[in-house]
């Protein structure tokens, strides 16, 4: 993800949010943070030589502790700029928040943020 | 998905937004869309209506098999049901809800929510994966399992958030397997890489993550079951053929956070496996029974099998769980009907599933 505001929104539509400013109603999104993603090891399989995930790599005790400690910044940014908590998904590495297009502005700028996608609908 | 968003304009703005913002494709009227109801069969055929012992999907994934042969009927596991909720108290599900929650559309839990099915969905598929014999017929896969049914799709839908949340209640809930007949079409080939973190979050927790892949048809699929790491189910009928509307397509990952840069690009297919998805019998709330298609009702019985698997072996204390969830899946894969093509192929995956060679083959690497 590029370190421009505009190139971690991963959806147009949302982009157009952004340059819509206040002048618009909130739109629920997911704030992902920018932490280190949880590896995966891969091994060959025998014969076809395909690469196939085999396990999740644990983050050393230091990396953990920058994670923690990253996440924590974010919810406080997050908090102080929409002005309450919002809510946090710790599987996902995100959080949700329903932010108007000068607040999704200010969001992309922060450091501390990886990427903001739209909460799609899905269906059964 | 779409790749739009909902705005409220007014005439001016409106006529000023293709300038304002250049990257705009193009601008559509908000029409209203209903979600495709779920396909109930009325007229089964013969061949489906003569097993009178079980579900025809039952007998087909082998459980029948297992349980007469290794005693287990999933006893000591738990599923978790991401879904549009459970009714608990049909005579086949009753007592086997351990776990509930509901989440809103933030993926905020619901305080004080008790629960129930906001729709027929959740309990058809509960049925598959833990349904009992009330109706004189098993339509479980693994009767003995407990349930965590976390409702996020009210009504048919939901949003990202909810089934997130719902997710991450899940790992909490020391659930054994996360079972997800959900999804929204892609046509894209960029996962969202929020399911992608949770569904290895769930794999590093040692949990499978068996997600439907859609009902839209050969080469398309839909979200989460599409991504690398979800275990991706397409649906077969009662001869084995695959169902028409079962989804399945090959994508490539060209850079991701969460693979070895030597592993890429990766290019991948989906299903990963298929399993019962047509006339499939199972429980609707009201203590009646219904007959469902769709790859949602191929899910559970691969959900419930790995709760079969689980069962009757040692997997669980002998292996560490960052490594678990890919044995499991492994096996399951390595042991399925070879139909179709050979190998891996768009319609069936690698095949249809066959949990009593799946446990036999754990059980020859000392499981």
């Amino acid at each position: 993800m590029g370190d421009e505001p505009a190139a971690k929104v991963t959806d147009p539509a949302l982009l157009a949010a952004m340059a819509a400013g206040d002048d618009m109603r909130p739109v629920s999104v997911l704030i992902e943070v920018d932490v280190p993603a949880p590896r995966v090891g891969f091994r060959e399989e025998p014969g076809s030589g395909r690469r196939v995930p085999a396990e999740v790599l644990a983050p050393t005790p230091e990396e953990q502790e920058a994670i923690d400690a990253t996440t924590a910044a974010a919810g406080r940014f997050l908090e102080e700029v929409l002005g309450g908590p919002p809510v946090w998904l710790e599987a996902a590495n995100a959080f949700v928040a329903a932010t108007t297009g000068s607040q999704l502005q200010e969001i992309a700028r922060s450091r501390l943020v990886k990427a903001i996608h739209p909460n799609r609908r899905l269906g059964a | 998905m779409a790749r739009s968003a909902v705005l409220h304009l007014r005439r001016d703005d409106l006529a000023a937004l293709p300038e304002t913002v250049p990257e705009i494709r193009e601008i559509l009227p908000n029409r209203v869309l209903r979600v495709p109801p779920v396909v109930e069969v009325r007229n089964l055929p013969a061949s489906v209506t003569d097993n009178k012992a079980s579900s025809w999907g039952v007998l087909a994934v082998n459980a029948l098999a297992v349980w007469g042969a290794y005693g287990v009927l999933g006893a000591g596991t738990k599923v978790a049901v991401l879904d549009t909720g459970i009714d608990d108290t049909h005579p086949d599900l009753q007592g086997k809800v351990s776990d509930w929650a509901e989440f809103d559309e933030n993926g905020q839990p619901v305080s004080g929510s008790q629960p129930h099915d906001s729709g027929r969905h959740g309990t058809h598929v509960a049925g598959t994966v833990a349904g009992g014999d009330a109706s004189g017929q098993w339509i479980g896969v693994a009767p003995q399992a407990r349930l965590a049914a976390g409702l996020v799709l009210r009504g048919g839908s939901g949003t990202d958030a909810q089934v997130l949340a719902g997710m991450n209640w899940a790992v909490g809930t020391g659930a054994d397997v996360v079972s997800m007949s959900l999804g929204g079409l892609t046509l894209g080939p960029d996962i969202p890489s929020t399911y992608t973190a949770a569904i290895v979050t769930c794999l590093r927790a040692g949990i499978p993550v068996v997600t439907a892949i859609g009902n839209e048809g050969e080469q398309t699929s839909g979200s989460p079951g599409n991504d690398l790491f979800a275990f991706a189910v397409g649906a077969t009928d009662h001869r084995d053929l695959p169902a028409g509307f079962s989804g399945g397509r090959t994508q490539v990952i060209q850079e991701s956070a969460f693979i070895p840069p030597d592993a890429l690009p990766l290019p991948y297919s989906k299903p990963d496996v298929s399993a019962p998805g047509v006339a499939v019998v199972s429980a609707v709330p009201g203590g009646q029974w219904a007959a469902f298609n769709g790859t949602s009702m191929a899910t559970p019985h691969v959900s419930g099998a790995v709760a079969l698997l689980l069962s009757a072996t040692s997997i669980r204390s002998q292996l560490q769980a960052a490594k678990r969830a890919f044995l499991i899946q492994d096996l399951l894969v390595g042991s399925v009907e070879e139909l179709g093509e050979s190998g891996q192929d768009h319609r069936y995956g690698f095949g249809r599933i066959d949990v009593l060679r799946a446990i036999g083959f754990a059980k020859e690497r000392g499981f």
